[in-house]
């Protein structure tokens, strides 16, 4: 008994410190996404986001990123990755909307489950702080709907659950323009998906935006 | 910021961002029970389930509009054992839900005429059942019996419910019932009375040959049996738990009481709720202990209060049974008076505290302590036996009513000091009446 006891507690706390290791992973990801652009190019321009007297398609931006997702429920946290596209247009000077969709990348298996977002999407308001040295702060605000596909493997067979879920995005990120490459800006940015109090889903997502100004 | 806030002046930005959030909270789907079930179902094994009402797995039910009908459910592993799985929050289905839905707890409740076939979902498992409850909306016009065995043996318990006749031609258990025992016509009765009942169903304790009459009354209509109870009893067999315990000055012990059938059948069953317990050779004032039916309703306890030998005697009919047992005499220390509350687990210390009431306020209190003897140094109750006196201030400030809980009421204003002794030890607290 004490044996059996002692694996368990051996293998609990190997889940835990796995656990730990993976979401220290994610925040240095999200700490080198905030730091390396601000070290790389302090000096890129700070002119105006898109041409007022220009075409709308100078209003235009896409955002292309890989993230890092943090699902957890009952207990058990799981961390595919994604995919994520976003098309965005400024209503003003770092005001915008935009729409997104994320695809799965790969999905992640704890204990009998394996887990993905399967896809999700949605659309927000894109409040942008005025660059600085082309650094600038984004909050998004609003609605996406996600898919997620849980397995399950274990003595009993397998079975799979899927469940759609939908509610607000809540979003904090950073932009930093490229001295180089003016209309193209490194991108780092927390999402939180915000549909029931049992089930947290979270991103960490870095990237490319390309302006199309 | 400050400049983004000046380029937005003018523009209700942030009336649209809070609509943007509340609508995005309120626009929330998704259940993510059914990912948190399958966790559930793999941790437990969860092979198979099945649901019931009333402890019955292939019953119908039949409702009128705004009835509730409490569903339960077993649920089995791999190997077949029974698992432990909550019946809240869970995923309750009704094939129909104009006719009825079934909350999160398994509690149906009727919402239009129809039929409904209800089942449950729990990680993938669907209920190897589904329950069909029809609602019709109908009135009562008669009970049209009452349902149970229809003889009993004495010494037993027997439970019985009552069908009502309805309007629309169906027969429905009914869940309004009162009931009594009522007088035969011809005088003749058994030694029977009501341990139980609700609005559903009656327990009957059922002591001695004979018939009693049970009825059963609901919305102004009533009916009546007559249950004849046959002596077919051939022994009644009391047993101390544990078996020839020492039974010492403030310990109390279960005494279970069982009855086996003259013709053999049967295994024998419990009726320690069934038979009446007393003392016996005892003078008034020097009882060597108490009996008392345990709140399990199939036991009984016995408590002892002063060192001595006594005999304890059980009858039920046509049937006793006598024990005889000693009380040993038993010290304590570690004397700990508490204040208790009703409806509550907080306790409050006033071993050598005090504590304030206004008049007229009662206060409820109870002595525990280690015996010194006997093999044992459990803490255990011994209010039953300890002695609570005032010991300085004025008789008259509060009135103390002994018991297995001690009363104290505040009567008049004042300050007392009140020790509370068992043989051993002792302690005291203040009682300040405002």
């Amino acid at each position: 008994m004490r044996d059996t006891n002692s694996r368990f507690v051996s293998r609990s706390l190997h889940t835990r410190r796995i656990r730990s290791r993976r979401i220290s992973t994610l925040w240095l990801v999200f700490a080198l996404t905030l730091t390396l652009p601000i070290a790389s190019v302090a000096t890129a321009s700070d002119r105006p986001l898109f041409d007022y007297s220009g075409s709308p398609l100078s209003r235009l931006f896409v955002d292309l990123q890989l993230g890092v997702q943090a699902v957890s429920h009952s207990d058990v946290d799981f961390n595919p990755t994604i995919t994520s596209v976003g098309v965005g247009f400024w209503l003003f000077d770092n005001i915008g909307i935009d729409f997104f969709l994320d695809a799965t990348a790969s999905d992640d298996t704890e204990e009998a489950f394996t887990l993905e977002i399967d896809q999700a999407s949605g659309f927000g308001l894109r409040l942008q702080s005025p660059p600085r040295r082309g650094l600038s702060l984004h909050v998004n605000l609003g609605y996406v709907t996600y898919r997620i596909v849980q397995l399950e493997q274990d003595a009993r067979g397998s079975r799979e659950v899927v469940e759609n879920f939908a509610g607000a995005r809540l979003g904090i990120g950073v932009a930093q323009r490229l001295r180089a490459f003016e209309n193209i800006l490194i991108t780092g940015e927390y999402r939180n998906y915000l549909s029931d109090d049992e089930l947290q889903a979270d991103t960490l997502a870095v990237g490319l935006r390309v302006n199309f100004k | 910021m400050r400049r983004w806030f000046t380029n937005t002046r003018g523009i209700r930005w942030r009336g649209l961002l809070a609509g943007f959030c509340l609508l995005s909270l309120a626009a929330c789907e998704g259940d993510p029970r059914v990912l948190q079930e399958a966790v559930l179902a793999s941790n437990t094994n969860l092979s198979g389930l099945t649901i019931a009402f009333n402890d019955q797995a292939d019953a119908q039910a039949i409702l009128n509009i705004g009835e509730q009908l409490q569903f339960s459910f077993s649920a089995t592993n791999l190997n077949g054992q029974p698992v432990s799985i909550e019946n809240n929050d869970r995923r309750w289905i009704s094939s129909n839900t104009a006719v009825g839905t079934v909350s999160d707890s398994g509690i149906f409740i009727a919402r239009g005429n129809g039929t409904a076939l209800i089942s449950l979902r729990i990680g993938g498992i669907f209920s190897s059942n589904s329950l069909q409850v029809t609602v019709s909306n109908a009135e009562l016009v008669s009970i049209a019996r009452i349902a149970g065995p229809d003889t009993v043996s004495e010494c037993s318990s027997p439970s019985f419910t009552a069908i009502g006749s309805f309007s629309d031609g169906s027969e429905r258990s009914l869940s309004e019932l009162a009931w009594q025992l009522a007088e035969l016509d011809d005088g003749m009765a058994g030694d029977a009375s009501i341990i139980s009942q609700n609005a559903e169903s009656a327990t009957i304790a059922v002591r001695s040959a004979g018939t009693f009459r049970l009825q059963a009354t609901q919305d102004g209509f009533s009916t009546v049996a007559d249950i004849p109870v046959v002596a077919d009893l051939a022994t009644l067999e009391i047993t101390p738990l544990p078996v020839n315990p020492p039974i010492e000055v403030g310990q109390s012990i279960q005494l279970l009481a069982t009855a086996n059938s003259s013709d053999g059948s049967g295994a024998p069953r419990a009726v320690g709720n069934v038979v009446r317990w007393s003392l016996v050779e005892q003078v008034q004032g020097s009882a060597v202990a108490s009996v008392q039916p345990a709140a399990n309703g199939v036991s009984a306890q016995l408590l002892g209060l002063r060192s001595g030998a006594g005999t304890l005697l059980a009858v039920c009919g046509s049937l006793n049974q006598s024990v005889t047992f000693t009380v040993d005499e038993a010290r304590f220390d570690n004397l700990l008076i508490v204040q208790v509350f009703d409806n509550s687990d907080t306790e409050v210390d006033l071993t050598d505290g005090e504590i304030s009431i206004a008049q007229g306020e009662i206060i409820t209190v109870t002595a525990s302590g280690r015996s010194d003897g006997g093999g044992t140094s459990e803490r255990r109750d011994i209010t039953a036996v300890t002695d609570f006196r005032v010991i300085a201030g004025d008789d008259d400030v509060v009135d103390i009513e002994l018991g297995s809980e001690v009363e104290i009421t505040g009567e008049e204003a004042g300050t007392v000091t009140i020790e509370a002794a068992v043989n051993g030890d002792s302690a005291t607290f203040q009682v300040t009446v405002n």
